[in-house]
């Protein structure tokens, strides 16, 4: 399944991001899976976010893949050189991963080995632009490839609403680099996303909205201090503040989002952070 | 020491063009010993310059100077009177000195004329090898006083590798495998057990750029606690 | 695979191993015929990792395609590409893919091959890379952070009988013992006497041994790798067969020596198998196990 062609073969789409585990117990990751299959496009398998080491992406979309799941497969820049991160390509490509989610990886520090060397040999529009030159048959450094991968990347974007041109101009540098379909980061308001699209609808390629399940106003609070381009309400924090029930406010409020959010984009990529379990409950609120 | 090369006179002449008033200032310190930009180099350079613009008909006035060191103030203040004469800089000491050069005169035009290379020892008539990549956690004790950190290619802690032949480098048969050479002195030293034990990884985090260091005594002072 | 690698040599049998070279792409069609016809016939199948620094399909996925049609693969780990999170997650990604058999090995430099300009890595050594599999498989990573269940591994490593001079490289091995290495593949060896007396010194240690085989195709093979490959040394007497074989001939006058050194390593019970490296010539495998009466 190429997830951009499937963006673009219907009105609207919706993926679920998800963290491997810290191990190799699949139990309660695949658990929490099975009860979204079927109601789910597409599954975004994360690549080490945060720098903390857990099972790989790559292997993790193979076990996805082989229970009847389609997984994005994330590619970060930060562990591997151009030969690891071509070689993994291959890889992924050989072993029927499609769609591959370019980043350009957190930094090591942020992670559970700060002391480990951060490699950086390529950077995101550098990965782009290799992936869209192995499709065409010939590695980086221009030697020939025996057989092309067949994989269609995507590029993450942070939209920031105090930086929306900058965001627009990001699009436009992926479109250009070969990525067919655009992740952005989590999204909050409506009339963001609106602009952001009336902004980047000349670039005609599908793009997915981030939307984040909210655990707590604290965690709201956090994120609209630290996170570059996140911006949440207050109304929206108030409502975690007063509820009695956080888990059901937070589907409600992820709900009513993708209501508004939906009419402007081509799919939502749903961002349970640890609330897997939640994404059920979610899906039913929107009747998917 | 820092060892550093002297730019190509093009190169300089290039990121020089338009200026018409240009001083070299030069160090007495590290790029003297490596003959890039001591005063002998600073008039080198001024000849040379000098020649170069002549000949395409050009009036550039090429002053020079030589301070002891260009990383510390305190060698730099006889400069501030001098400097107001010219537009722009080409400063001949290591990128430590270019750059402090390029803060205390911010109205000035200060451009690099030699490249940093590494740090090094003087091996003597002309020659200059690296010793240190300024890691942050030195091993030289267990290691015979070797770096591998430095000399070998892959910067093994725990060498040699498999390519290693003859005591030479898999990656370019000139140079000495680190490793073998480590060997053999902790050998004759009767202290081989330092490498048989298991060398951790290393430690990345020790340097983030840009690598800043306070005195204990001063840290007060300072407020950097 | 009727048993596991480790199966094979835990029981005492002379074990044989070979090599799989991935493509440089996704065409696979040679290499997984190449598979099928190995599978059965070894005990565990090698497979590469951008091996001298050229770009190639990654080992993990060729691994993974060996196990789905039965055969018993080796993953080669360099640390040239990855960083030490790379690596670690790398190999819990081969645990949950059921890929027990690991190689460890520091990796050629950069510039050998057909990217000189890629970044090396080198976070870790294979030293510390066979620490890190042995804390995965007590259920920690190399930060000491505890994991969501332990990994499973049976991890090997290489070692150069002939290298000079020897003691660094002795030294080294008796390190990589030290850090878990429970099985080694040495470079290529042609002097078995030479080999008997690294034998006597390696014996005290409990490891198993597969002394490495490289085929040899042509005489100007053979003096290639004397002058360009370091502690491979093919003795003249050898050189002289491979020139004196009659015109196309050549590679079965290689074949045949290669069978019967693993004939004498296993009939004198010299070390505990082989690791057969028949690069670009897989296919003859089979002829070079027939050679030594193993078929």
């Amino acid at each position: 399944m190429n997830l951009s062609e499937l963006l673009n073969s219907k009105p609207f789409s919706i993926t679920v991001e998800v963290i491997p585990p810290k191990g190799n117990d699949l139990s309660i990751f695949l658990g929490d899976l099975e009860r979204v299959k079927g109601r789910v496009d597409a599954i975004l398998v994360r690549e080490l976010p945060s720098a903390v080491m857990r099972l790989g992406a790559l292997s993790t979309g193979v076990v996805l893949k082989e229970r009847g799941f389609a997984p994005i497969v994330e590619f970060t820049c930060r562990d591997r050189n151009r030969l690891a991160l071509q070689a993994d390509l291959l890889g992924a490509s050989v072993l029927g991963i499609e769609n591959i989610l370019v980043t350009l990886g957190e930094d090591i520090k942020s992670g559970d080995h700060p002391e480990a060397r951060a490699v950086f040999d390529l950077n995101d529009n550098e990965l782009l632009g290799t992936i869209e030159k192995m499709r065409q048959g010939s590695d980086l450094a221009g030697n020939s490839l025996q057989g092309s991968p067949s994989l269609a990347a995507g590029a993450s974007v942070v939209v920031d609403e105090r930086e929306i041109e900058r965001a627009i101009a990001e699009v436009e540098k992926k479109v250009s680099l070969g990525a067919r379909f655009i992740m952005t980061s989590p999204i909050f308001k409506p009339a963001l996303l609106n602009r952001f699209m009336g902004g980047v609808k000349k670039c005609t390629l599908p793009i997915l909205t981030s939307v984040l399940l909210l655990k707590s106003a604290g965690m709201a609070n956090y994120l609209n201090k630290n996170i570059p381009g996140i911006s949440i309400p207050e109304e929206m924090i108030k409502k975690l503040l007063k509820s009695s029930d956080r888990g059901r406010t937070s589907v409600e409020l992820a709900s009513e989002l993708i209501a508004e959010l939906k009419e402007l984009c081509q799919g939502i990529n749903v961002v349970p952070i640890g609330w897997e379990s939640k994404v059920p409950a979610l899906l039913d609120l929107l009747k998917m | 020491m820092i060892v550093a090369q002297r730019k190509p006179v093009e190169e300089i002449k290039r990121v020089l063009g338009g200026y018409e008033k240009v001083l070299i200032v030069g160090c007495g310190t590290c790029v003297a010993v490596c003959m890039a930009g001591g005063e002998r180099e600073v008039g080198i350079l001024a000849s040379l310059l000098k020649m170069s613009f002549r000949m395409e008909g050009k009036e550039v006035e090429i002053g020079e100077a030589t301070v002891e060191r260009q990383c510390d103030k305190e060698f730099m203040q006889p400069l501030e009177e001098k400097i107001k004469n010219y537009q722009a800089i080409v400063s001949l000491a290591c990128g430590v000195g270019i750059q402090f050069l390029s803060e205390l005169y911010e109205d000035t035009i200060v451009l690099p004329g030699v490249n940093t290379v590494f740090l090094g020892s003087n091996e003597g008539e002309g020659v200059w090898q690296e010793r240190c990549r300024a890691c942050g956690e030195c091993v030289l004790a267990e290691t015979g006083g070797i770096c591998p950190v430095t000399i070998c290619a892959k910067g093994l802690l725990n060498g040699p590798c498999g390519g290693t032949n003859e005591g030479k480098c898999e990656v370019d048969k000139e140079k000495d495998c680190a490793w073998t050479l480590i060997y053999k002195r902790l050998e004759k030293q009767g202290k081989l057990d330092h490498i048989r034990k298991i060398f951790p990884p290393k430690n990345y985090r020790v340097h983030t750029k840009p690598a800043r260091l306070v005195h204990e005594l001063y840290q007060q002072q300072k407020g950097e606690t | 695979m009727a048993c596991s690698f480790k199966e094979a040599v835990d029981s005492g049998k002379f074990v044989v191993t070979a090599e799989i070279g991935p493509p440089k792409g996704t065409a696979i069609e040679e290499m997984v015929h190449h598979i099928d016809l190995l599978k059965d016939k070894v005990d565990g199948l090698n497979v590469t990792d951008n091996q001298s620094s050229v770009m190639r399909l990654n080992s993990l996925s060729v691994c993974h395609l060996i196990k789905e049609r039965g055969g018993e693969p080796i993953l080669q780990m360099t640390c040239r590409d990855r960083n030490r999170l790379a690596l670690q997650s790398d190999l819990l990604s081969a645990n949950i893919l059921g890929i027990r058999n690991l190689l460890c090995l520091t990796g050629d430099y950069i510039t050998v091959g057909d990217h000189v300009e890629a970044k090396p890595v080198f976070d870790l050594d294979s030293v510390q890379l066979l620490q890190a599999v042995q804390l995965l498989t007590q259920g920690k990573d190399l930060a000491g952070n505890e994991l969501h269940g332990a990994a499973q591994f049976y991890v090997g490593a290489i070692v150069t009988p002939e290298a000079r001079p020897l003691e660094p490289q002795l030294l080294k091995f008796e390190k990589k013992v030290k850090a878990g290495a429970s099985f080694f593949q040495t470079q290529a060896i042609y002097d078995l006497e030479k080999f008997k007396g690294f034998m006597n010194y390696a014996r005290q240690f409990k490891v198993k041994m597969l002394a490495g085989i490289v085929l040899l195709v042509s005489a100007g093979m053979a003096r290639y790798m004397n002058a360009n490959v370091p502690g491979i040394f093919v003795p003249e007497n050898l050189i002289e067969d491979m020139t004196s074989a009659p015109k196309g001939k050549a590679l079965t006058k290689g074949i045949e020596i290669a069978g019967r050194m693993i004939r004498q390593l296993k009939e004198e019970a010299i070390c505990d198998g082989v690791h057969i490296m028949a690069i670009g010539k897989e296919g003859v495998v089979p002829d070079i196990l027939a050679a030594a009466g193993l078929a």
